[in-house]
């Protein structure tokens, strides 16, 4: 049996069978490795937040949570929680100082048609696959701005969120690239 | 753990989902109904934040200045050149301005001018953009122990950038003068008009309210006006400048989006209030008596009583 058999059928753990017990140093690497996703959205979060001189970085951040959160949810929901993307919303919340809750309602809602459509999506080809997410962004990004309004009791900028949903679709093709390697490399946790 | 089938684990995990929008929903009511709470929570996050911020600005800060510093020996003689000139120049002004200055204490002494009082001030490192898509607003950090209370006035080198809005144990948050919902009443230099400056989350606010026989002149000094007990009068804060006709807009001294040290003024209690002059009206504050009082002796025995 060669190595990559073998590491398949290691984790595999739907398949009967006896297997070796993880040690300790396999654990942690698989913790590591499906923390990934989430501790690059976590991190984006907080980069973004320094004052560094960005151009457009306020109307960048959702755009990259958002494509994160759908490119996970599609493809490995176990590694981006629905826990984990209420946190992550809640986090963005708490730091940006807008009316709380909007940011974790529109990640949810995202996260739940990435889960729930996941097996029909894996299915089509990349290009459908951003389509689908344009909509989402433009459909999100809108509620995000009604809500933030509606809240606020004042009709907020609209470039704001023009810009937001320019950032989602021009950024997921790139972020899509980088997840793509990542969910075979670094972020898979049968790779162990 | 409770053992529990496969049926019932299946069915909790279909419900997280849905429990979780319930959450949402809920962190919005409880914003919109008790904003302190969330507040709270939010001073918690930022001030365990603040020291983290550093943590990751310090790697692309060395890289920065590393960047910058290569970037000034490419154009080293040119830039000695300019600022030889530049300082001949600022030689000149120097003498100047210390006759203006002597000038000026010596007409204060004349007329026995009262002095202002000095201001205190903190200056503090602005370690973090916490700007929504909505909102503008900046997070300083300040040591354990700082004396920043909320509406306290925060200025860059130049001018006035915004206002302390909430204050935790090591850092504030700073609501910048251009984000949506501020407005503040200011005065333009040269055509003396009053206007207000309004915030339209952009880099330069919008001056709106201004009288219409007198339009903003194209590059006057924007100062604050010091009406409402909120800001004090005479505080800089930049030039007019019409990006499109007939909307004028103050462009800052420094742009707000390059923040990284703000000085945070202590105005104190500036609120001028009048002395009783004696047989001025005043609305009497008890309530049995009706229609105001008129006499000096009446009003002392009021506050007497």
């Amino acid at each position: 049996m060669n190595k990559k058999d073998n590491t398949y059928n290691f984790n595999d753990q739907k398949s009967p069978g006896i297997r070796p017990s993880l040690s300790k140093f396999q654990c942690i690497d698989m913790a590591i490795r499906s923390f990934v996703p989430m501790g690059f959205t976590i991190f984006v979060v907080l980069f973004l937040s320094i004052p560094f001189d960005i151009p457009g970085k306020n109307e960048l951040l959702p755009a990259v949570v958002v494509a994160s959160v759908y490119f996970w949810s599609i493809y490995r929901p176990k590694s981006m929680p629905a826990v984990g993307v209420f946190c992550i919303g809640f986090l963005i919340d708490l730091l940006n100082f807008s009316p709380p809750g909007v940011v974790i309602f529109i990640l949810l809602i995202t996260y739940g048609i990435g889960v729930t459509q996941r097996f029909r999506l894996a299915k089509y080809n990349f290009l459908l696959i951003w389509l689908i997410f344009a909509f989402i962004a433009i459909g999100m990004f809108m509620l995000q701005w009604v809500l933030t309004s509606l809240f606020s009791l004042k009709l907020m900028p609209y470039t704001s969120f023009l810009f937001e949903i320019i950032f989602a679709i021009g950024c997921y093709p790139l972020l899509s690239v980088l997840f793509t390697w990542a969910h075979r490399t670094i972020a898979n946790p049968a790779k162990v | 753990m409770i053992p529990l089938s496969i049926h019932i684990k299946q069915g909790l995990a279909k419900l997280v989902l849905p429990f979780l929008f319930i959450m949402a929903c809920l962190i919005m009511l409880i914003g919109q109904a008790q904003p302190k709470i969330i507040e709270n929570v939010r001073l918690k996050v930022t001030d365990f934040l603040a020291p983290g911020y550093a943590l990751i600005e310090e790697p692309f800060n060395l890289l920065y200045s590393f960047v910058r510093s290569i970037k000034d020996i490419q154009n080293i003689s040119a830039e000695n050149k300019a600022l030889k000139e530049e300082n001949l120049q600022l030689h000149r002004w120097y003498h100047v301005a210390i006759g203006l200055a002597d000038e000026n204490a010596q007409l204060k002494n004349q007329l026995h001018w009262i002095p202002d009082p000095v201001l205190s001030f903190v200056t503090a490192r602005v370690v973090a953009d916490v700007s929504g898509v909505y909102h503008k607003a900046i997070l300083v950090v300040l040591g354990e122990d700082h004396s920043v209370h909320p509406g306290q006035v925060a200025l860059d080198g130049f001018g006035l950038v915004g206002r302390v809005t909430e204050v935790g144990n090591r850092s504030a948050r700073i609501l910048l003068i251009n984000d949506d919902s501020s407005r503040i009443p200011v005065s333009l230099e040269s055509s003396h008009a009053p206007a207000i400056m309004a915030g339209d989350n952009t880099l330069n606010p919008r001056l709106i309210f201004f009288p219409e026989d007198k339009h903003p002149i194209e590059g006057e000094k924007v100062v604050t006006r010091g009406q409402g007990d909120v800001l004090p009068a005479g505080i800089p804060i930049g030039y007019v400048h019409y990006f499109k006709k007939g909307q004028p807009a103050v462009v800052p001294y420094l742009p707000l989006d390059h923040l990284r040290m703000v000085r945070i003024f202590n105005y104190g209690n500036k609120e001028v209030v009048a002395p009783d002059a004696p047989g001025r009206v005043m609305p009497s504050v008890k309530k049995n008596r009706q229609g105001p009082v008129a006499s000096p002796s009446m009003l002392g025995r009021d506050n007497n009583e």
